[in-house]
């Protein structure tokens, strides 16, 4: 198990590629700062709750104006418009 | 497959508020407080634009899983009760349960009650 690994390492260093540093340059992680509000973040997240609960409103009023809408219909074509 | 079909319109629309949209509204706002505990913040009082966009997000979601539930809900019992009324035969005057009998009974006569038990059924 430990000579592949050594192995492995030997031939990392021996390849005269980019050094160990520049290996894990995918996983930067950073501490995150919390001094600053995003204030990118936060506009971003209020402006959507806004246009989801204007659209939830809307669809919901204009459901219940179609199923008014049709009860009426079903009425006046059962009955007969009287 | 339409997620809500043109015949879904003609049903009542549920409430704002509903079971589906008040449970998955708090899942949303749990997980805005499970995000806060994982990056160390102050459960409630950090990110409120955070929990107020997941409470409004899974209140939308749950109105929409509502109204689709109810549609198949209301699709299932019209054609079930399209079927019991083409096969008459298979459904015979149903004679009321011997149990619910004596209940009627009990209820009548050895517990005064307010309901009028004529008017249970």
């Amino acid at each position: 198990m430990a000579a592949p690994l050594r192995a492995a390492k030997w031939l990392r260093l021996a390849g005269g590629g980019p050094g160990l540093a520049l290996t894990r340059s995918a996983f930067f992680a950073r501490k995150r700062t919390y001094d600053q509000p995003n204030w990118f973040g936060v506009g971003l997240a209020f402006t959507t709750s806004a246009a989801l609960w204007a659209f939830l409103f809307k669809q919901h009023n204009e459901d219940v104006m179609e199923y008014e809408r049709r009860k009426q219909e079903r009425h006046h074509k059962c009955t007969g418009c009287s | 497959m339409p997620f809500l079909p043109d015949e879904a319109r003609s049903l009542p629309p549920p409430p704002l508020v509903n079971k589906g949209s008040v449970w998955l509204g708090l899942t949303g706002w749990l997980a805005a407080l499970l995000d806060n505990g994982f990056a160390q913040r102050p459960v409630l009082r950090a990110g409120v634009h955070r929990q107020i966009l997941f409470i409004t997000v899974g209140w939308f979601t749950g109105y929409f899983l509502v109204k689709r539930a109810e549609y198949v809900h209301a699709k299932l019992d019209r054609e079930l009760l399209d079927y019991v009324r083409r096969h008459p035969e298979d459904f015979k005057e149903a004679v009321l349960p011997f149990l619910c009998l004596v209940i009627r009974i009990w209820c009548f006569y050895f517990i005064p009650c307010s309901v009028d038990p004529e008017s249970t059924y």
